[in-house]
């Protein structure tokens, strides 16, 4: 298990948002987590690379266990894991490029020309072209999105969080970023955690999927174990992506 | 009732806990390589520079009140604005030239500010910030602390001879003592210890600013009205600790008298 989440607990205030979440993710694998608004995924993902703290329960990550980590322990649990924010969040002060490269001048030690190959990799990748030098506030909310994938696979993380990586986008570009996220999952073993609305990709693509309702995990499988659950929940999910087709 | 109260004093608490470890962390990171030269740069810049002639036409309105002012109550109570100058010149180096420079910079930068890091907060880049390893309050608190605290010293600075200038031309043209007869009254009352202490004042109200703001703009709440309410929040708390403090630096200074 490269991920592991025991049984974890997350409050605000007197609002349990995480209700004991358990599960476990294999290295290589693509994991899609499925579930209404505001039942605590974006909650699950911060928890994991520990902008938010677990209440209670164990996080895993890498054979370590960091749920008591210091801040500083966290940069290298960090370093492996990239993030894609359910918001672009881009640095809204540095342009494009900049941005794609904040990352690697931080964490690398490589020349201009290097950086710049690789920035340009990573634009190509989500199919960004000739905004390099503008700033995140002048293009538009797709392009953001897409810009910020790019920002986080240009580290080479090991494992890749997604926060609704394709809500907002349109069919062509999301299909374009599954893909992305698939190949980078057979090319370079990447482990992938997607948090998503739209059962139609995880169906395609994702290798296990984890579906969450009111903070508690409903169901778990395989896409094709998927397809024959009886959780209600799962069933409306699934009823859209079918209607879809 | 109480335990509404009790929840309140907490809340108090926890927050004064929290600016002191904001502060003592910006302090760490102040004086600690990797320093941010660059952003600092703009920073003063924004702060200081784009600051200034705002901070100049206000003072020197404030200035030519207060003589003015003075002298009316002076010739009705007394018959006499002999000292007009020199207790203006004094009332302006104390306190008018570093308080009103101050919340002048505060409504325009600690605004500013909260609003800036508050939508950083709530967009998610402090938590992106922190994912690629980079300490928030380094890359963002620090320059601007150092940026305002800078400014503070050095508007504060050219507030005080912007409005002794003033002060100086109101009584050549209204009140009929030359340049000369205004430094003589001048130097009786004020020493040089006063624009010490008022630059300093205005470093310290400096240091308030970026500190109040950004505490306000890292706990902001989701939405358009979550960064409007850390603007607010921002702005009242900067100019009442401004005020408080001032209070605090004025007895403390007394001291040296
Ligand atoms: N920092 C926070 N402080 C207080 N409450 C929070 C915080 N973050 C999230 N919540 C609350 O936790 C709940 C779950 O939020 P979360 O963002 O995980 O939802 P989500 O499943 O990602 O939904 P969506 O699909 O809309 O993004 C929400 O009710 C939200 O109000
Ligand atoms: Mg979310």
């Amino acid at each position: 298990m490269i991920v592991e989440f025991k049984n974890v607990v997350k409050s605000f205030g007197d609002r349990q948002i995480l209700k004991g979440i358990s599960f476990g993710i294999q290295e290589g694998e693509i994991v899609f987590i499925l579930g209404t608004s505001g039942t605590g995924k974006s909650v699950t993902l911060k928890t994991l690379v520990g902008l938010l703290r677990a209440d209670s329960g164990e996080v895993w990550i890498d054979g370590e266990n960091v749920t008591h980590f210091k801040e500083k322990d966290y940069l290298p649990i960090r370093k492996k894991c990239g993030m894609v924010f359910q918001h672009p969040a881009l640095f809204d002060s540095l342009s494009v490029y900049e941005n794609v490269a904040f990352g690697l001048r931080k964490h690398y030690n490589l020349s201009e020309e290097e950086i710049h190959k690789r920035v340009t990799k990573c634009l190509d990748l989500v199919n960004i072209h000739n905004v390099e030098d503008k700033l995140p506030q002048e293009i538009s909310y797709g392009m953001q999105k897409r810009v910020s994938l790019a920002r986080t696979v240009a580290v080479d993380p090991k494992i890749l969080l997604f926060d609704e990586p394709t809500t907002g986008l349109d069919p062509i570009t999301t299909n374009a970023v599954n893909q992305l996220i698939l190949n980078l999952s057979h090319t370079l073993k990447t482990t992938s955690l997607v948090v998503s609305h739209d059962m139609h990709c995880a169906l395609d693509i994702a290798d296990k999927i984890i579906v969450m309702d009111q903070g508690e995990i409903v169901a778990r499988g395989t896409p094709e174990e998927m397809k024959s659950c009886e959780h209600p929940l799962v069933k409306d999910f699934l009823k859209e992506a079918l209607d879809v087709h | 009732m109480v335990t509404a109260m009790g929840t309140k004093v907490i809340s108090i608490f926890d927050a004064i806990g929290e600016v002191s470890y904001l502060i003592l962390k910006t302090m760490v990171a102040l004086f600690t390589p990797p320093f941010r030269f660059k952003d600092f740069v703009k920073q003063l810049n924004f702060v200081a520079v784009e600051s200034a002639p705002v901070v100049v036409f206000c003072v020197s309105f404030a200035a030519m009140v207060t003589i003015i002012e003075a002298s009316f109550h002076m010739k009705m109570v007394i018959q006499n604005d002999a000292m007009v100058p020199g207790f203006s010149s004094l009332l302006i180096i104390r306190e008018l030239g570093a308080v009103i420079t101050a919340l002048l910079v505060t409504s325009r930068v600690g605004a500013g500010l909260a609003a800036e890091v508050g939508t950083m907060q709530i967009t998610e880049q402090i938590d992106a910030l922190k994912m690629l390893g980079i300490e928030k309050i380094r890359y963002l608190v620090v320059p601007r602390f150092l940026a305002c605290v800078i400014a503070g010293f050095t508007l504060t600075i050219i507030a005080n001879l912007v409005c002794l200038y003033c002060a100086m031309l109101v009584s050549q043209f209204k009140l009929g003592y030359t340049f000369g007869n205004f430094l003589v009254g001048m130097r009786t009352f004020v020493q040089f210890q006063d624009l010490v202490f008022s630059s300093i004042k205005g470093a310290c109200f400096g240091a308030v600013i970026p500190i109040v703001s950004c505490y306000y703009g890292f706990k902001c709440k989701a939405g358009a009205e979550g960064v409007g309410l850390a603007t607010t929040n921002s702005v009242v708390t900067s100019s009442v600790s401004i005020l408080i403090l001032d209070f605090l630096l004025s007895w403390i200074f007394s001291f040296f008298y």
